[in-house]
């Protein structure tokens, strides 16, 4: 057959390809796969060998035996293969290079020619759901207060009564999620964050299937490859067939939401760190060990708590732009639980601790770590950081609370990304600042610094302070002192975390033994003296305790029970900021939508493409119509209009097979998923709603199961039950209102699915709440630390209310026309949705009588895919109407033969 | 009759040839050739037709009256319509010794594709072939030297034809050196 092959990169100039002599073309094609659209075929698919001549190599670029693995061709190639017939017939698609041969007789290239599907595919494949939104005003910021305007003004907003623009791609309509509807009758609120969290936003988006189809092609086109989409289903470039259907006002609501850009009015707060902070602290107070004998001593320094918050010289408790801001003036907390101060944002965001100058690194100064005592009563003398038996070496850290509770835990490191080590062999032995020297339970840094000594005196212990002996007191050093590190922050990803809001942050900076041992000189007994120094022998006159007998020992990392880390850094405060986008909260926030879309929705265009084909039947189909490249998107029973005589070209040299359906079937099961909501199986008896189960035939065994994976708009997208309104509600310290409580809990927005709905006219207006944090400031009686409450969307600063907003339409499952999406109604009757289903053709082809024959065929007629789209009659089966599902066969320039697997309809 | 096979001398000479005309009369004319072709020099022309490439091969005859050029139409069909600008080259084939051959038989094959009680006829396709008769030829020494050449053309000097050509088969039947069959080779239609 004489036949020439050209390829191109750019499919615009092309280059000839050596071919072998009498080079054999064969022809595949498959009509459908009802597993996976992107096997389907068409209309054209086959590998071909060429020889490795020097031509091909070159223009491949690859040579096997000369050139590195590296240049081997992986891209894909434009093809056109022209058949020297009297039709000139051109193939046109998509060539990938599979293989070379070599160190053979005839070395050869196998490549496989495919349509342009698989490329059409391959260019959607990695892209996120809004690569293909490239106009303005998808990619352009706007303002949230511009989002309450109309759509006919440039917002999201609709108009009361009036169906919504079915032409825009994205839209914001009001999507139940709370089961609000239900509660109040009406869309009455919208919360822009529900609970706590990123993930449970109120601002969800939609997409017209038809507009967001028709992007598809714009977005695939260019001016060599012009694309574009056709679907009768869908009424796009064609009239649409079914009309009930109203494809216009058919919506997919995705699981993702409407973001505020980062970068304006970003989310974020300080933490001040305090002088000295603990990490390690353990409670040492007890006069008895855990074995229940009486210590040594005991000790209430620096309380029993990790101490961390927000430290400020003058204390204070503001209401800030971002949340509440509370600055205590201590060490630790309020309580016992060694909170001083935090930061409480009034909603969540994805953000970054940074340090609050924004440098890469600050100095610590010195870092001086308190050792007051080892194991549990090892009040300490002397600490030896140069002694043989001393090679501990310490760590230091910084831990993020939350609520009370570390969050995250980031050692610091060194300016060469290694974490900082500090070995107390190079550290200097100084005095700490707990009290050890005066009799008293007080020093200057307040009561948490000084020792308590218990022991028995008689059969009574006695709270008396403990000190060193006069020999003592001058050169005690229970204190390791390290000159200034500069501190590095690791890598984001140890830095990036979610801040909810309604919690509390606080942090501390600290340093803590990791491995090795100390060499320390101890005090093992204390003598009761009066307040002169004398031994006593009686209640009465003990004064204190003074030491008098010591012992040195070597202690391990377990041993150092109590320690305190004083740094004398000034710049050691740091900054929690969002670095992602987030929950749209103020009017002036800004957004863009092709932006909220990629950073929300996990899955891209080819899968949202995957789930309308399995939902709606629809197979994809390429054809060329020599203006353009046409993806063709709709269930093939709709395609199939026109009906041809096949009698001339069937081989009736061959016999012709026909044959029971494979799979004879019992039923018919369509099923929405169930993404665990509450109206995705509301009674609770194991069945989606809309999901059906419907006889096909009454000799089948088993059943056909359409699992479609995603479902339908149902009243609301919420969650569980949910009985909870919180304590200060309980109590009538704030209303439910303000508290927000809702009767359903809310989705995930992640995990509430992909759903189908049609778009129909706001009724009424609603009102956009955001959180807000109080405490005792306008709450004085709160049961809480905090509390959350919802308000109206108000301005930074003018604290001016948002008013009520129209959402751009109401979701529902049926069309003003009458088309349900469910395919078994609330009464299960099914509907024009399970007619679709049903009549799809490869539910059809599993009931019906399959046929085989082979026959001769221009070779023109199959380089598109209306060949295949006929029904065929022949006279061999009493002239019924044959549906074509695959052909194979070999290309004789202007004929093709081929072998024909189809069904009779 | 007498043929001959020639081994290859070739020269790409596509500059002067830029204007090569197909005429009529199914010759060939290098009206601007400064190249001087001598007596049964045999050129290959490569042109394009539509999107596909075609070739003849032709046999010169230099007489005073000037340079002729002549091909084989039944297995070059002649196509007149073929523009200056869609002539893609020429090389000329120069012997330098010639291996006369008693005998050669050319074969030609044709193939039909058939459908239907009808016969309907959907392909046809035609292959040439030819044969040389062994006459003793060793192959080592004397014959390989063809057999590794990348290009090869053969020359009938009774009709004025010339022709490529492929060996066909890899298999060749030695007896102490010697051919005892027939050589076939494969004919180039292009």
């Amino acid at each position: 057959m004489n036949l020439s092959l050209h390829l191109s990169t750019d499919n615009v100039s092309f280059t000839e390809i050596d071919l072998f002599p009498n080079q054999v073309l064969n022809y595949d094609a498959e009509f459908y796969d009802d597993k996976d659209i992107t096997k389907v075929k068409l209309p054209f698919s086959t590998d071909i060998k060429i020889p490795l001549s020097s031509a091909n190599k070159l223009f491949f670029g690859y040579d096997p035996l000369s050139d590195d693995v590296s240049s081997y061709p992986k891209s894909d190639y434009f093809y056109r293969i022209y058949i020297d017939n009297t039709d000139q017939t051109e193939l046109y698609g998509i060539l990938k290079v599979e293989e070379f041969e070599y160190n053979s007789d005839e070395p050869y290239i196998t490549v496989s020619l495919k349509d342009f599907l698989s490329r059409f595919m391959s260019e959607l494949k990695d892209l996120k759901i809004g690569d293909i939104l490239t106009d303005s005003f998808h990619t352009t910021r706007h303002e949230i207060s511009d989002f309450f305007d109309t759509t006919a003004n440039g917002g999201e907003a609709g108009t009361i009564g009036t169906q919504p623009d079915v032409n825009r791609i994205v839209n914001f309509p009001y999507i139940d999620l709370n089961n609000d509807v239900e509660k109040y009758g009406f869309s009455k609120r919208q919360f822009t964050e529900y609970g706590s969290g990123t993930k449970r936003p109120g601002i969800i988006p939609s997409l017209s299937v038809k507009e967001y189809l028709k992007q598809i092609g714009t977005y695939l086109s260019t001016s060599s490859i012009p694309v574009r989409v056709k679907s009768k289903l869908f009424g796009i470039n064609e009239t649409e067939a079914i009309p009930d259907f109203e494809s216009e006002k058919l919506q997919v609501v995705l699981p993702g939401n409407l973001q505020a850009k980062q970068d304006v009015n970003t989310r974020k707060f300080s933490l001040l760190r305090a002088s000295r902070q603990s990490g390690r602290n353990e409670s040492l107070s007890s006069e008895t060990d855990i074995d229940g004998n009486n210590k040594v001593h005991s000790t209430n320094y620096f309380g029993s708590y990790a101490s961390f918050g927000n430290f400020s010289s003058t204390p204070s408790t503001t209401y800030q732009k971002f949340g509440i801001k509370r600055a205590l003036n201590a060490f630790f907390g309020e309580d016992t639980q060694g909170e001083a101060g935090y930061f409480c944002p009034n909603i969540s965001f994805d953000g970054r601790i940074q340090w609050f100058n924004g440098n890469d690194s600050n100095p610590s100064g010195n870092i001086t770590l308190n050792i007051p005592t080892l194991k549990e009563d090892r009040f300490v003398y002397k600490l030896f950081p140069q002694n043989g038996n001393t090679d501990m070496k310490f760590a230091v850290y910084m831990d993020l609370y939350e609520d009370g509770y570390p969050k995250k835990r980031i050692r610091l490191e060194d300016s060469n990304g290694a974490p900082i080590v500090l070995a107390a062999q190079d550290a200097t032995a100084v005095a700490g600042d707990s009290e050890k020297s005066t009799p008293v339970f007080t020093n200057a840094l307040g009561p948490d610094h000084s020792i308590k000594y218990t022991a028995l005196f008689g059969l009574l212990s006695q709270e008396k302070p403990a000190i060193l002996d006069s020999t003592r007191q001058l050169d005690y050093s229970d204190a390791l002192q390290w000159s200034s590190e500069d501190l590095y922050l690791p890598e984001n990803e140890f830095l990036e975390t979610t801040f909810f809001g309604d919690s509390r942050y606080g942090f501390n900076l600290f340093v803590e033994p990791i491995s090795g041992s100390i060499f320390a000189e101890t005090i093992t007994a204390f003598a009761p003296v009066n307040a002169s120094g004398n031994i006593v022998n009686n209640v009465i006159n003990l004064n204190h305790f003074r030491s008098n007998a010591s012992a040195n020992a070597i202690y391990g990392v377990n041993d150092l029970r109590k320690v305190v880390t004083e740094m004398a850094g000034t710049t050691l405060n740091i900054e929690c900021k969002a670095n992602k986008d987030f929950i749209p909260y103020f009017p002036s926030d800004e957004y863009i939508i092709k932006d909220s879309l990629n950073n929300t929705v996990e899955f891209g265009p080819q899968e949202l493409l995957s789930k309308i084909c399995k939902r709606f039947a629809c197979g994809l189909f390429y054809e060329f119509d020599g203006s353009f490249h046409n993806l063709i998107i709709d269930p093939i029973h709709l395609l199939r209009t026109s009906t041809v005589s096949i009698d001339d070209s069937v081989d009736d040299l061959k016999s012709i097979k026909i044959f029971r359906p494979k799979d004879l079937y019992k039923n018919l099961s369509v099923s929405n998923e169930d993404f665990g909501l509450f109206f995705d199986d509301e009674d609770d008896n194991g069945r989606t709603i809309g999901s059906t189960i419907q006889e096909l035939n009454t000799d089948g065994v088993d059943d056909l199961e359409i699992k479609l994976e995603s479902s339908v708009f149902f009243k609301s997208l919420c969650g569980d039950v949910y009985f909870e309104s919180g304590e200060n509600v309980v109590q009538g310290i704030i209303s439910e209102e303000q508290a927000g409580v809702v009767r359903n809990v809310p989705p995930i927005v992640s995990e509430m699915g992909t759903r189908f709905a049609y778009l129909n006219p706001p009724s009424n207006e609603t009102n956009i709440l955001v959180p807000f944090c109080i405490t005792y400031i306008s709450r004085a009686n709160l049961n809480t630390t905090t509390q959350r409450i919802y308000r109206t969307m108000f301005a930074d600063g003018t604290l001016v209310e948002q008013p009520n907003h129209v959402f751009n339409g109401e979701l529902s499952h049926v069309s003003s026309a009458g088309f349900n999406l469910l395919a078994e109604d609330e009464v299960g009757t099914t509907t024009d949705y399970y007619d679709l289903i049903s009549s799809a053709e490869f539910v059809k082809a599993k009931s019906s009588v399959g046929v085989e024959f082979s026959m001769v065929v221009l070779t023109h007629e199959v380089d598109n895919v209306s060949f295949m789209l006929n029904k065929s009659t022949l006279s061999y089966i009493n002239n019924q109407k044959v549906l074509i599902k695959s052909v194979s066969g070999e290309v004789f320039e202007k004929y093709t033969y081929l072998d024909v697997k189809g069904i009779i309809e | 009759m007498s043929y001959e096979i020639k081994t290859v001398i070739a020269q790409e000479l596509a500059p002067n040839f830029s204007n090569i005309r197909l005429l009529n009369n199914g010759t060939i004319d290098f009206p601007s050739s400064t190249f001087s072709f001598q007596d049964q020099d045999i050129v290959h022309v490569r042109y394009k037709s539509g999107n596909f490439r075609k070739g003849i091969y032709l046999l010169a005859a230099v007489r005073d009256s000037g340079t002729s050029f002549t091909f084989d139409s039944n297995v070059y069909p002649f196509d007149a319509t073929v523009l200056a600008a869609n002539v893609l080259g020429a090389s000329v084939y120069r012997a330098s010794g010639f291996t006369k051959i008693s005998q050669i038989d050319f074969n030609v094959e044709v193939a039909h594709g058939l459908f239907s009680n009808e016969y309907k006829k959907y392909s046809t396709s035609k292959d040439f072939t030819l044969s040389i008769n062994a006459e003793n030829k060793r192959f080592f020494d004397s014959f390989d030297d063809y057999a590794y050449e990348g290009k090869m053309v053969i020359a009938d000097f009774c009709n004025d034809y010339a022709y490529g050509i492929a060996l066909r088969d890899n298999n060749y039947g030695l007896i102490k050196n010697v051919f005892n069959t027939k050589i076939l080779f494969n004919v180039a239609t292009r």
